[in-house]
């Protein structure tokens, strides 16, 4: 049960986390920058406009599908801290998380394709090139931490520091991070100048704030889980907001690589990845 | 259909740089403009009179075919021979 | 054989300054064909122009562009002072100098820092806007206005720069410096700008020289129109000038002949700074009046080359025809863009630099005659 509340709570720390991010952004550039609750005040905005007309049915539940995916994700990670009476501890659960994370990028693609617009396609096709590399070595970078550990479950994840036995895993999981979070350099997915952001372009209103809130939390999602692993979990909160700031700073100060070099770096991860994980059997 | 003056032929080497319509009192003048070496710019006028077609120049020069399709979206004189001719650049279809 | 559909950028899209439908072919992510398509922001500004005094034809003219103010005044005044025969004292030659050099560097700004905002390098783009911010802080100062100066008639000048204002655009100038040295050493060896602009966008010499290019974007390839060098103007005759040329002809040659055009005329200003006469400029207005006649004149935007046509019957302006920069590097833009990936058209047309409010003007319409009609007429789309 307690695991619902703290999934309440990640909730809303998640879009607390997303107008720190913006602040921390605009200090850099010598600006003011957004108040931190701003992420508040636009999906309150978002809540009230109309949406857009109706297309087809794929389009319309996209956003519902993703943010019931992602409320299943936090669930998931708020159980590693509740410990091992809870609901939700099964052994191998974090491969079934793994698959969450890709299950929530394929409803995008599905609504990105549903809605037929070239942006949103074109956002497609780059989202399916990379996915070849950064989701397998995702599931791969995962699978190194658990069996270097010998431990089979989330919540049964006591050990301190763990990126002291598994330093490549820990570097891969971080520039991953860079992939699912949208930083540049790697964000090629939603350029923002050539694709008008991608994905989201067709929706807008209240299918727009549930798909900007399932961002939130899957950002979070990611933020926990890195913290998790690599630093134990006691830690994990503070070294999500850790990543918050090391992920403002990158986005700060690097500009956008193009489609296919991003995929060529992905694809050298998964084959480091892979090495790593073969050389433990 | 107006015939290019043999003068615009041996403009070859040189850069076109504007084609003007300007209406006078005697009637339609097309003003060719050109940029030689020189720092004054090189002139050359045709008078077309009641004519509605002239040939066109970018055989010789290829920039010509957006300044003469502006011209014959917003007057009406039509220039055969150029690639943009039929096509329209600037109004909206009416 | 594939085929293509249709990606548009434009009218309205985040890589755009201003208005422009650039319709590209694709297949897969390659581009196989472009065609551009334009009209929105026409204003109807040749049409306004026909039958006015000199001086309310000068406002309007000024009034084209906003990025680009100057330029326009200066070859609308350079046509009419030439076939008018009216001669400027140095003081004015030089103030009109001062504000076009500083008006090259503001726009190239402006240019840089929307072009790092394309390769998302946002950073960068907010550092050259806060450079720029102080530019406009010293036209405020000098003439009275951050955008449209509107300091020049015909034959004289509005104001006289005082001694302290002319110190304050120095100081200014040598405050910003030092940054922009770093900024364009960044843009030089970066590694990501390098690989996302080397050899994208070519544009090979030949085709320069075919079509007529003109501005950053010809001597990029080489090529040297610049008006200033070729017919010296106003007070360019008594400064001393370097044009910057490179030989490679992509996006990365231009993006650095920009940045090199602003320390040249940093140069600019501070050679008219200091030769400028004493004494002061006072308006004599009308000078004289200009009944008769019709000329051309040129000069040299930010973008390029500027060129004018001006005829003058009975004391009212009979015809104006401005050809902007943008309008002669036009014809350019699907050339430059065909093959390329369609992660780097953006780039690409950010580099030619499309000023469309410049470039699209509407003159009259009907059956080959010419008509005056109020905008009013204009709108309803028929004549009383």
């Amino acid at each position: 049960m307690i695991e619902f509340v703290l999934a309440f709570a990640f909730i809303i720390i998640s879009i607390f986390f997303a107008g720190i991010f913006r602040k921390f952004i605009a200090r850099m550039h010598n600006r003011v920058g957004p108040p931190i609750i701003q992420p508040f005040y636009d999906l309150i905005k978002l809540f009230s406009k109309k949406t857009t007309k109706y297309k087809n049915p794929i389009f319309h539940a996209v956003p519902y599908a993703s943010i019931i995916t992602s409320i299943v994700i936090i669930i998931l990670i708020s159980s590693a801290f509740v410990g091992t009476d809870s609901l939700f501890d099964f052994d191998y659960n974090f491969l079934v998380l793994g698959y969450l994370f890709i299950l929530v990028d394929t409803f995008y693609i599905f609504g990105a394709v549903a809605s037929r617009s070239p942006f949103a396609i074109q956002s497609s096709m780059r989202e399916l090139l990379l996915m070849l590399g950064y989701e397998l070595s995702f599931m791969m970078v995962l699978s190194i931490f658990f069996a270097k550990t010998g431990i089979v479950s989330l919540a049964d994840f006591d050990v301190e520091f763990a990126f002291v036995q598994a330093p490549v895993a820990s570097i891969l999981l971080v520039l991953i991070g860079f992939v699912i979070v949208r930083i540049t350099p790697f964000d090629v997915v939603n350029a923002e100048t050539e694709l008008s952001a991608g994905f989201f372009a067709e929706y807008y209103g209240k299918d727009l704030a549930l798909l900007e809130i399932a961002e939130f939390i899957k950002d979070l999602a990611f933020g926990l889980m890195a913290g998790l692993l690599l630093f134990g979990k006691v830690f994990a909160l503070p070294a999500a907001l850790g990543f918050v700031f090391f992920y403002a700073l990158m986005q700060a100060t690097s500009p956008r690589y193009c489609t296919f070099r991003t995929a060529k770096i992905f694809l050298i991860i998964a084959i480091l990845a892979f090495i790593d994980l073969f050389l433990l059997v | 259909m107006k015939k290019i003056l043999q003068e615009i032929k041996k403009t070859k080497s040189d850069r076109l740089v504007s084609i003007s319509y300007v209406n006078e009192d005697e009637g339609v003048s097309i003003y060719y403009h050109f940029a030689d070496k020189t720092p004054k710019f090189k002139e050359i006028k045709i008078e077309i009179g009641n004519e509605k077609e002239v040939e066109s120049i970018t055989p010789i020069h290829p920039n010509a075919a957006i300044l003469e399709g502006e011209i014959t979206e917003m007057y009406g004189i039509k220039f055969p021979g150029n690639p943009y001719s039929g096509k329209r650049i600037f109004l909206e279809e009416k | 054989m594939h085929k293509t559909c249709l990606f548009p950028i434009g009218p309205q899209h985040p890589s755009l300054k201003e208005p422009l439908f650039l319709k590209l072919y694709v297949d897969g992510t390659t581009v196989k064909d472009a065609v551009f398509d334009l009209g929105y922001a026409h204003r109807g500004v040749e049409e306004k122009l026909e039958g006015k005094q000199v001086d309310t034809a000068l406002h309007a003219v000024q009034r084209t562009c906003g990025i680009c103010s100057q330029c326009h005044t200066m070859a609308f005044l350079r046509t009419v002072e030439g076939f008018a025969e009216v001669e400027i004292p140095d003081r004015v030659a030089l103030q009109r100098v001062i504000v076009a050099e500083l008006e090259r560097i503001h726009s190239h700004l402006l240019w840089a820092g929307v072009m790092m905002h394309e390769l998302g390098l946002d950073t960068l783009f907010m550092y050259f806007m806060r450079e720029r911010e102080k530019i406009l802080d010293v036209f405020d100062e000098l003439t009275g206005n951050r955008v449209h100066h509107s300091s020049d008639l015909v034959g004289t000048s509005k104001r006289t720069f005082s001694e302290e204002n002319l110190q304050f655009a120095l100081s200014t100038l040598d405050s910003i410096k030092e940054n922009l040295i770093s900024y364009r050493k960044t843009v030089d060896s970066h590694d990501v700008i390098r690989d996302r602009c080397i050899g994208k966008g070519l544009i090979t010499k030949k085709d320069a020289k075919t079509f007529g290019l003109v501005g950053p974007v010809a001597r990029a390839c080489n090529i040297n129109n610049d008006v200033r060098v070729n017919s010296p103007y106003m007070g360019y005759k008594m400064l001393k000038l370097n044009s910057i040329m490179r030989t490679e002809g992509d996006a990365h040659a231009r993006t650095l002949v920009r940045l090199d055009e602003v320390f040249e005329s940093m140069n600019l200003v501070e050679q008219a700074c200091n030769q400028i006469p004493k004494g002061s400029v006072v308006p004599k207005y009308p000078v004289k009046r200009i009944a008769q006649g019709y000329g051309v004149g040129a000069s040299e935007a930010p973008r390029g080359e500027n060129f004018h046509f001006v005829k003058v019957v009975n004391g009212k302006t009979a015809r104006v025809k401005l050809r902007t920069p943008t309008l002669a590097n036009l014809i350019m833009f699907p050339e430059a863009v065909k093959g390329a990936d369609i992660t780097d058209v953006p780039v690409i047309v950010m580099s030619l630099d499309p000023c469309i409010s410049c470039m699209e003007r509407v003159a009259v319409v009907k059956d080959g005659k010419s008509e005056v009609w109020t905008s009013h007429e204009l709108f309803k789309g028929e004549k009383k």
